[in-house]
């Protein structure tokens, strides 16, 4: 079983980088966005958005010279904070440089278009959120993801954290029990029970 | 086997996002190739996040972003996953599948002069020009002078000039006035993005996106 000391291995290593200043430090960090990810919690995106919304405009005004080009930049990043927050991996790097990821692709397509009025969005090809298996064209992959999205959907809201947790930010079941304060025996069923009902639903898995 | 790497400078501007779309792709696809580059870009980027996001004690205020966070908050709806489609593309008479990086680009109708084919990328970045570059085996580019920069990314299989043999994921960033004949026994299919103005900046500024330079 997975204690939290490896849990947070990695980001008590980059504590040490940080200045002595810092009010909430990466561990806290990290449960806020993983309790966005698995439980949609608004007040833990709301403690994010207000520590992470100045730091974001103040950025792109440097970058972008406006304050509304800048506003822009703020609400695109903190959007893609919000609804991608099941896509981050705590094993793969903090949060701060999972955000300012986000804010860099934002950032580099908002310049693309205005220098070459480009409306297509290369940086997530350039910078891919989370490594995925790169597939050649075929159509069905597409719809068979956007339908299994929606099976899952249709999830209890404990099962969908279960299964959003193992199956997209990569967390292992013992991590994932540490982050719902749940027994791993627990994950462990709602994991079981989430899979039979997904198949039932007839989820193609 | 890499030998030829992007320096740290080029590294650090890459993971901030000020390199124009050729390099920011060529270096993404070098990366994709060479662990120990990646390695150095994460290290990098993570001090840029640190560097971007200090909180001090006093987190000034952000009521003025309250509308936007009710916004944000209204819509409960999650994005699946990307899935990214590679490009496939016929060039010198073969057939290759492009890196991640290149797969939204859009390229022109080859041209070809007896075993060299060209094939330009639609990318508006004025007098530098990004093309895939498929050497048929046996084949040679006539020698050539440069006066700006070339970089030269061996996509697939291998080259050679008077200075060295490159093969697959080399980063090769000539400047200045150097001239050189490429040879490829066996073919290759390489990524050039060239620059032959003649208004030069020096240093790395040269690389960047031009809104960005114009900015600071
Ligand atoms: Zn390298």
């Amino acid at each position: 079983m997975a204690t939290a000391t490896r849990l947070f291995a990695n980001t008590h290593e980059y504590a040490k980088a940080l200045p002595m200043t810092l009010k909430s430090p990466p561990q806290d960090l990290e449960q806020l966005l993983l309790d966005v990810a698995l439980k949609r919690d608004k007040n833990a995106f709301s403690q994010l958005f207000k520590l992470f919304a100045p730091k974001i405009k103040h950025h792109a005004q440097s970058k972008l010279g406006s304050q509304d080009a800048a506003n822009d930049i703020v609400q695109e990043t903190m959007t893609n904070v919000w609804r991608k927050a099941h896509l981050f991996n705590p094993n793969k790097g903090a949060v701060n440089t999972w955000v300012y990821t986000i804010m860099r692709n934002v950032t580099f397509d908002a310049l693309r278009k205005i220098q070459s009025n480009r409306e297509d969005v290369v940086s997530e090809d350039i910078w891919p959120l989370i490594d995925i298996e790169t597939v050649k064209p075929m159509e069905e992959d597409h719809l068979s993801t956007n339908l299994l999205m929606k099976h899952i959907n249709e999830l209890s809201p404990e099962q969908q954290a279960v299964v959003k947790g193992i199956y997209f930010s990569g967390i292992s079941q013992e991590q994932l029990a540490i982050h719902l304060d749940l027994p791993l025996g627990t994950v462990k069923s709602r994991l079981r029970l989430a899979m039979a009902k997904l198949k039932a639903i007839g989820a193609h898995l | 086997m890499i030998n030829y790497h992007p320096d740290s400078q080029l590294l650090t501007s890459y993971v901030s996002g000020e390199l124009m779309t050729s390099f920011s792709c060529a270096v993404a696809i070098h990366l994709e190739k060479c662990p120990s580059c990646r390695h150095k870009a994460e290290s990098f980027i993570e001090q840029k996040a640190c560097h971007a996001f200090q909180f001090e004690e006093s987190n000034g205020d952000s009521s003025e972003f309250d509308g936007m966070l009710n916004a944000i908050l209204s819509d409960d709806g999650i994005d699946t996953p990307p899935i990214n489609y590679l490009k496939e593309m016929e060039i010198g008479g073969e057939q290759f599948t492009l890196p991640r990086a290149l797969s939204k680009l859009s390229f022109g109708k080859a041209s070809s002069i007896g075993k060299i084919s060209r094939s330009r990328a639609k990318l508006d970045e004025g007098s530098v020009r990004t093309s895939l570059m498929h050497i048929e085996a046996g084949g040679k580019v006539p020698q050539h002078t440069h006066k700006g920069y070339e970089l030269t990314l061996v996509l697939s299989g291998k080259f050679k000039d008077e200075s060295g043999e490159y093969s697959e994921g080399d980063f090769i960033f000539l400047e200045g006035k150097h001239k050189h004949q490429p040879v490829s026994v066996n073919g290759c299919l390489c990524m050039t993005i060239v620059s032959d103005s003649l208004h030069f900046t020096q240093g790395i500024n040269k690389l960047l996106n031009p809104i960005g330079t114009y900015i600071y």
